[in-house]
């Protein structure tokens, strides 16, 4: 799930794309983000989990850009130190899961049409949305 | 010769400070944020920095958003989104709480959010204390 619902990506809640429906352009639009699955000993910690339908499974945004120090929210244990911030609970309609990585500057994604590239922590974060989203009608292309 | 001495130190006090964001000197930030000259009750606030520099945030509640020195932005502009959350009156069962939750919406207009007009300055010293008087129209 990534951005918002007006918007949404080629794996968005209830949904999966045709090639045809990504008319952003398949070397434009985000198939895969890397997350960093959080330790959760103690607590629940829904980060980097295998998902299905149930309604706690908000997964990924492009809310925040890659590695941001601005906390994930969500259900999650508040873990600054290993690049892991988050405000536990709230609202629903607040939950939001950044991409994060272990790489230092950025992070490594798919593209729709199956290329691997790597995105730094300093992309324009209406770039980044813009390429999270298969049918935004944005001309956003990855940073050279 | 003295004077020469004093030069290299202060030199060297900077280098820690450069390359790579690392350098970045956080700041707390406070604020308000009203919607209709109410308090807004719920909801998040995110400072995206125009240029380089890293991203923060956090909630808002009851109006009122605090982040300490740690979690703060570093001096420099910002391009702010803020949301707010309001009940829709329906209710889901939360698999994590084990019980029926409000579900809720953001309300707040795009130009305060995913079309951001809002922005700020923080300073590196003085008080960096924020108010935004949104309009829910």
């Amino acid at each position: 799930m990534v951005a918002n619902q007006l918007s949404k990506g080629p794996f968005y809640y209830l949904y999966g794309a045709k090639f045809g429906d990504i008319s952003d352009g398949t070397s434009n639009t985000f198939a895969m983000m890397e997350m960093l699955q959080a330790p959760s000993l103690t607590v629940i910690d829904r980060r980097g989990r295998p998902w299905n339908e149930d309604n706690s499974c908000y997964q990924l945004s492009t809310n925040l850009p890659p590695n941001s120090r601005a906390p994930d929210r969500g259900t999650c244990l508040d873990q600054p130190a290993i690049g892991l911030p988050c405000i536990d609970g709230g609202s629903n309609s607040q939950r939001q899961l950044a991409a994060r990585s272990r790489h230092t500057g950025g992070i490594n994604v798919v593209m729709c049409d199956a290329s691997v590239q790597f995105i730094s922590d300093s992309i324009d974060i209406l770039v980044y949305r813009a390429l999270s989203t298969q049918a935004g009608g944005e001309v956003a292309q990855l940073p050279n | 010769m003295y004077v020469r001495f004093v030069v290299l130190t202060a030199v060297l006090a900077l280098i820690p400070l450069s390359g790579c964001g690392k350098g970045e000197q956080f700041q707390a930030v406070a604020g308000t944020v009203t919607v209709d000259g109410k308090p807004l009750k719920s909801g998040g606030i995110t400072f995206f920095p125009v240029g380089e520099g890293s991203t923060s945030g956090g909630q808002i509640i009851d109006g009122a958003f605090e982040l300490s020195a740690e979690r703060g932005p570093s001096p420099g502009k910002y391009r702010v989104e803020i949301t707010g959350s309001r009940p829709t009156g329906k209710t889901e069962f939360d698999i994590d709480l084990k019980k029926e939750v409000d579900i809720e919406e953001q309300f707040l207009p795009p130009r305060y959010n995913l079309k951001s007009e809002l922005t700020c300055e923080v300073v590196a010293s003085g008080e960096n204390k924020f108010d935004f008087p949104l309009k829910s129209k």
